[in-house]
């Protein structure tokens, strides 16, 4: 064994020749060959023969532990020679920058893309598109999980799509897109082949029941959401010809038929028709209300002659998978008594119902509307006894009979009618033809089902072995039926199904239509594609950039600008370290929901409106709601729908000071500079540093000593080992010290003992590498915008990362800086970007 | 993602073995079978329950260190092992949640935060029936007594459901009926037929690929091929006969501590016709348990008010001493496979990621004997924060004792030093 490693060394140093290598020889010599020459080999390692071939894998890994003992100091040992200083921060930093090198052309994939399998959200969204599915699990928000519905324990999965059970996907860069290191396991195979019989079976219907017919509802339209004793209840037994609300929806005042309250049963288009009207006294006494400590507090109303909010939603109910719900439309009426009708149209999945709910009326505690009684008529109020058993049932009476002073919704019909439902639907006639399946027509239903599969013409001879495996399955034992789907499942299990491949150099107009898909879609080209890419025009500039703008004002876009900037920020981490429920850091669980939501709004505006790049580093505005104006932004917001507002605190703005950014670079506990500064270097800068040397001990920020964290980084950065790359990553990160675990702007930080007269202070002044001083955010922001064309070249290598599947390497370059450098004399827009992206030659070539 | 690899490459060396159910007469007996086989066979049995234990009767006292130590209150029905067991202190997973770490015992993880892990919170019995594959009809087994287990997770974050006393007699001995071994069958047949379209389909798109995309593409037809081996791996089980027993069928019990009885004695049957090597079990209790009036939840919070702690430990006293009581059956059988002692070659986890009914999930009880382990002592880990030790070294420990060629397991940070086997 020996031998042959030294043969080889030998054999490879011969190849390699001439190097920068020869450099680090007389190095060696003086300091390392003593004891790891010819003579003395300690611990194996012999260095006169080790060669420059860093292709060779040993070769590399030799001079990494040269460069390894180097970083530490460990070599040479104390009581031998040592070199000076500057000598050996030399080596270590020419070593480090070969080494990186040699990684790099590991890596590389030849500048091309390799052969890819869909990750599993692309599966899930193309299984969505290729079979005709609605059901909301596979909107592109959507996150599958486990879900512990009241914490002890038990966890059921939350949504029911068939990836949900899934592994993560393997990622490079946080991307989950690259080929390359995306990888196929029997395990994983066994769960495709299970999705994919899943899926089937969502898509078939079983032909014998019947289709939906319309059904209008009138009062009482809702009685099953009336628990104990409410003043809807009540209402509901006077015989009005209406449904009354009388405040906000919450679990309870929310207006939908009784008959599908448990779901729709029947997956399909539906339109659901409201008539409403709005009431509102006439002596403008009325405003918002609260209970608070018992009495009712008239919260006042900003203005008064609001129109009422009535919002539309469609709700889940399944009990362990817990409540999930959407809203689908809002509508606005004037409070003038009228009845006006409303109307709206969608798909309705199978465990899915629908309600209305006032948005904006006053709230009061669910069946404390003895308050309100108590407070518009105290003398009615009175002669009620409190301690009889009836005693809601007289308030409520006496409420109505004196006069309802509150403002209220009333529903008078719910009518809910389904739209073009053919029967059996699409998904299913797509799989089985109109008729009967035993005289289905196999080859016709397969190839045109190939076709879309496969995102290619197919040859009919290509399906014939699908049309014997069903003959084969029935023949094992199975129903045509099953046989069938069999079938079906064996196309989705193939290659061409799973996996996005290129020919080698200039890409067809079909692989292109992929490329664009996935990329804006991460899903399957639909018809308009494929029909422009079996026409040959879909590459044509005009036609391309035409494309490309109708995709991303189609819903599903909502695919790239959630899933990019998430894997993007890296985001996906979210939820790995979380803040204790109960600590100082506990407010992040009721915002959790909508961190990525925020930041996936901020790209998707900047995106729509074709604003510049900028202002991903920097802006007046961005998007909150209630909570996290009120937890995390100290802002008041109204509503609990992310909207964009300019902001009180203008060193906020910006997508690196979200509080999801902020969150994924800390540990839940503490922050940490360093692990902040990465994050820019390789994710704002694009300039990752090389990672640490092994077995360092990680700086721990412990602030019982004397030492302020900041002069504890300056302590490292003087160590030799640490000095070459923290003197880059320390000065970006310090100045996000003033963002806490979970976001939140602080100027100290928490006190180490209870009893400490005063917190730390927060410093953030630091020097740059370049011995500029940076003094805190917003100078940090700055200087981030004066670098503004490496932020560009930063998300545009991204981007075409996660677009063409492959990661960028030192080869791209120049097509790279075209995009910057053609995008800077078109203003910086996002949405400019984005086209650049897509009609680039790298875009455009395997 | 090096576990599928460790897998395959697993299968690969063991398919000769692998290929048909093992029957005792087939193998060489005693000391020729340890020489014959390069690695023992190991088999790995976790207790646990929901709740807990009261530490003050659980754990030795803290300057006891080593092999002289006094046996606390709650540990004293393992005495007449107490050189095949060790206890631990001061290890734990360093979470916080209360009884939402309860799942976390056996992989360090809550489900919440299965998410951001590469496997996911698959727990380590799992893992380990993940290793075992097709070689035993039962990759794992996952067993309840009174209160259902919580622990068992996939790879994929599914919760294990757990069969009780009638269910697991009923698996081990009785055999299923024709319709549903019928659609098993069937299910089987499809799937290979489906793949073998495929790999047929698949052949044809690799001719077409460039060097390098074949490469990669490699895995595919690797995937493919291995699950269809898998496939037939498993079809022979069906036909199989289940082993046949003179223990009548049992009857769910009314006391906890019958009940568990029993329960240790399936489980020593199973280890003894092979019919799993993977155990876990997790038990309750159940209202009239000696004599006690209560809840299990109810007394976990005891607040230290004596009728409760004295009701805990003698909840938890009956856990251990029925993991004493399986010692004694498994000490007292001879094992086929490697020759020694079943308990030579089984290893036994008594422990639970809520450490405490009080919601804390500091230092967790840990209680490990068997496997070939060199215990017999009371381990005490540093206390101290920065140099606190995880539980999951425990965990990779035991994995890597079990046969698993695997550096890293939840979120340990390397094997427990100190902690041999031979």
């Amino acid at each position: 064994m020996r031998v042959a490693l030294f043969l080889l060394f030998v054999i490879s140093g011969l190849v390699a020749g001439e190097s920068r290598f020869d450099a680090h020889r007389p190095f060696l010599k003086t300091y390392c060959l003593e004891c790891h020459g010819a003579e003395k080999q300690k611990g194996d390692l012999r260095f006169d023969t080790l060669g420059n071939n860093l292709d060779d894998p040993l070769t590399l890994e030799k001079w990494q532990g040269i460069l390894d003992q180097l970083n530490l100091g460990e070599m040479p040992p104390k009581k031998s020679k040592q070199p000076p200083l500057a000598e050996s921060a030399g080596v270590i930093e020419e070593l480090t920058a070969q080494l990186q090198e040699a990684y790099a052309k590991r890596k590389s994939t030849g500048g091309q893309a390799v052969i890819r399998r869909l990750n599993k959200y692309e599966l899930r969204n193309t299984l969505r598109d290729l079979f005709h599915l609605n059901h909301p699990d596979f909107d592109p928000e959507v996150v599958s999980g486990l879900y512990d519905f009241n914490g002890n324990g038990i966890t059921a999965q939350k949504t029911i799509e068939p990836t949900r059970s899934f592994p993560g996907d393997e990622e490079a860069e946080g991307l989950d897109t690259i080929g390359d290191t995306l990888v196929m396991s029997d395990f994983l195979m066994q769960m495709i082949i299970e999705a994919a019989e899943e899926s089937i079976r969502m898509a078939t219907v079983d032909s014998q029941r019947k289709p939906f017919e319309t059904a209008t509802f009138t009062a009482p339209i809702c009685t099953k959401t009336l628990h104990g004793d409410t003043l809807g209840k009540y209402q509901r037994a006077k015989g009005d010809s209406y449904d009354e609300v009388f405040q906000r929806w919450d679990r309870y005042n929310r207006i939908g038929p009784d008959l599908y309250h448990r779901g729709m049963r029947r997956p399909g288009r539906y339109r659901i028709t409201v008539d409403l009207s709005a009431h509102k006294p006439a002596d403008q006494t009325w405003g918002n209300w609260t209970v608070q400590e018992g009495k009712l507090v008239n919260l006042g109303r900003k203005n008064p002659g609001e129109d009422f909010e009535v919002g539309l939603y469609l709700e889940r109910f399944e009990h362990l998978r817990g409540e999930r719900k959407k809203r689908v439309a809002v509508w606005k009426l004037p409070p003038d008594s009228k009845i006006r009708t409303f109307s709206f149209e969608t798909w309705i999945d199978d465990p899915w119902g629908s309600w209305v709910g006032w948005e904006n009326g006053p709230w009061f505690q669910h069946n404390a509307f003895h308050v309100l009684l108590e407070q518009w008529y105290p003398e009615e109020y009175e002669k009620i006894d409190r301690k009889q058993k009836g005693f809601k049932k007289e308030v409520a009476g006496a409420l109505f009979r004196k006069g309802y002073r509150g403002p209220t919704l009333r529903v008078h019909r719910y009518r809910i009618e389904p739209v073009d439902q053919a029967w059996p639907p699409k998904s299913h006639i797509a799989l089985y033809g109109n008729g009967s399946i035993e005289d289905a027509n196999l080859d016709q239903l397969f190839l045109a089902f190939a076709r879309r599969a496969y995102r290619r013409p197919v040859r009919p001879e290509e399906v014939k072995r699908f049309v014997d495996l069903v003959e084969q399955l029935q023949k094992n034992g199975h129903t045509r039926l099953e046989a069938i789907q069999g079938a079906y499942t064996a196309i989705l299990c193939s290659p061409d199904f799973l996996y996005l491949r290129q020919e080698p150099g200039k890409l067809d107009d079909f692989a292109l239509a992929s490329r664009l898909s996935y990329f804006l879609w991460s899903s399957m080209p639909d018809d308009e594609l494929m029909i422009l890419a079996k026409s040959g025009k879909l590459s044509e500039p005009a036609e391309l950039t035409r494309q490309v703008d109708r995709m991303l004002e189609d819903p599903k876009a909502r695919a790239f600008t959630r899933h990019f900037p998430e894997r993007w920020l890296k985001l996906h981490e979210l939820g790995r370290m979380e803040p204790d429920r109960k600590g100082p850091y506990g407010h992040y669980f009721r915002v959790k929901d909508s961190l990525v939501p925020q930041v996936e709004a901020y790209f998707e505006d900047l995106l729509k409106r074709n604003g510049p790049v900028r202002e991903l580093i920097d802006s007046d505005y961005t998007f909150m709601n209630r909570l996290l104006g009120e937890l995390i932004y100290k802002q008041r917001v109204v509503g609990d729908n992310l909207r964009k507002v300019v902001l009180d605190d203008q060193r906020r703005g910006g997508l690196l000071t979200m509080p999801a950014v902020m969150t994924v670079t800390a540990n839940g506990v503490d922050t940490s500079p360093i692990k902040r500064g990465v994050f820019v270097l390789e994710n704002i800068l694009g300039t990752p540093p090389p990672p640490p040397p092994p077995d360092v001990e990680p700086l721990s920020p412990d602030l019982r000593g004397t030492k302020t964290l900041k002069e504890q980084l300056a302590a490292h950065r003087n160590q030799e080992a640490c000095r070459s790359c923290h003197r880059k990553i320390d000065p970006i990160g310090l100045p996000l010290e003033n963002f806490d675990p979970i976001g939140r702007w602080r100027n100290h930080y928490p006190k180490v003992n209870r009893n400490d007269r005063q917190a730390p202070v927060v410093e953030t002044t630091t020097t740059l590498s370049n011995g500029k001083k940076l003094n805190d955010i917003v100078e940090l922001k700055a200087l981030l915008l004066e670098r503004e064309s490496q932020v560009i070249r930063c998300l545009a290598e991204k981007l075409m990362s996660y677009g063409t599947g492959r990661l960028m390497e030192a080869g791209d370059r120049g097509e790279i800086n075209k995009i910057v450098s053609t995008l800077e004399t078109k203003g910086n827009g996002l949405r400019d970007l984005v086209h650049l992206i897509t009609t680039s030659a790298l875009f455009h070539n395997k | 993602m090096s576990a599928r690899l460790e897998r395959r490459t697993f299968l690969r060396g063991a398919g000769v073995c692998l290929g048909l159910p093992l029957l005792e007469a087939m193998l060489p007996t005693g000391k020729a079978a340890q020489t014959a086989s390069r690695k023992a066979t190991k088999r790995m049995i976790c207790l646990t329950n929901n709740y807990g234990v009261y530490q003050k009767a659980f754990f030795p006292d803290q300057t006891q260190i080593g092999r002289n130590y006094d046996l606390p209150p709650t540990l004293k029905p393992l005495e007449r092992h107490r050189n095949e067991f060790s206890v631990f202190s001061n290890l734990d997973h360093g979470l916080t949640g209360g009884h939402a770490c309860v799942p976390t015992f056996l992989n360090g993880i809550r489900p919440d935060m299965a998410a951001g892990f590469p496997e996911g919170n698959i727990s380590m019995d799992q893992k380990a029936a993940e290793f075992i594959g097709s070689a035993t009809r039962f990759s794992s087994m996952v067993l309840k007594v009174k209160e259902n287990n919580q622990v068992s997770f996939t790879s994929t974050g599914v919760q294990v459901p757990s069969i009780d006393v009638l269910g697991m007699y009923r698996k081990l001995f009785l055999e299923e009926n024709a319709k549903s071994k019928q659609q098993e069958r069937l299910r089987l047949k499809r799937h290979r037929s489906i793949l073998d379209a495929v790999l047929d389909q698949a052949k044809g798109v690799n001719r077409q690929l460039g060097k390098q995309d074949q490469e990669k593409f490699a895995e595919y037809l690797d995937s493919v091929r291995t699950l269809e081996r898998k496939i037939e791996q498993q079809e022979p089980w069906l036909d199989h006969p289940k082993p046949e027993t003179a223990m009548k069928e049992p009857q769910p019990q009314r006391q906890t501590a019958d009940e568990m009885k029993i329960m240790m004695e399936l489980m020593a049957l199973a280890i003894e016709t092979d019919s799993t090597r993977v155990m876990t079990l997790a038990s309750g209790f159940t209202n009239g348990d000696f004599g006690l009036q209560g809840g299990y939840h109810g007394f976990s919070h005891h607040g230290e008010l004596p009728e409760k702690t004295e009701a805990l430990q003698k909840i938890e006293g009956n856990q251990i001493s029925q993991m004493a009581y399986l010692i004694d059956l498994l000490k007292a059988k001879d094992d086929p496979l490697n020759g020694g002692t079943l308990f030579d070659h089984t290893m036994i986890l008594y422990g639970c990621g809520m450490a405490t009914g009080t919601h804390s999930c500091r230092n967790m009880p840990l209680v490990l004997a068997g496997g070939g382990f060199k215990l017999g002592e009371h381990r005490v880990l540093p206390a101290e924060d920065p140099h606190r030790v995880k539980a999951c070294n425990l965990l990779l420990s035991m994995l890597q004792n079990f046969g698993l060629e695997v550096d890293r397991f939840g979120t340990s940070t390397g094997t427990l030093a100190g902690l041999d086997w031979a």
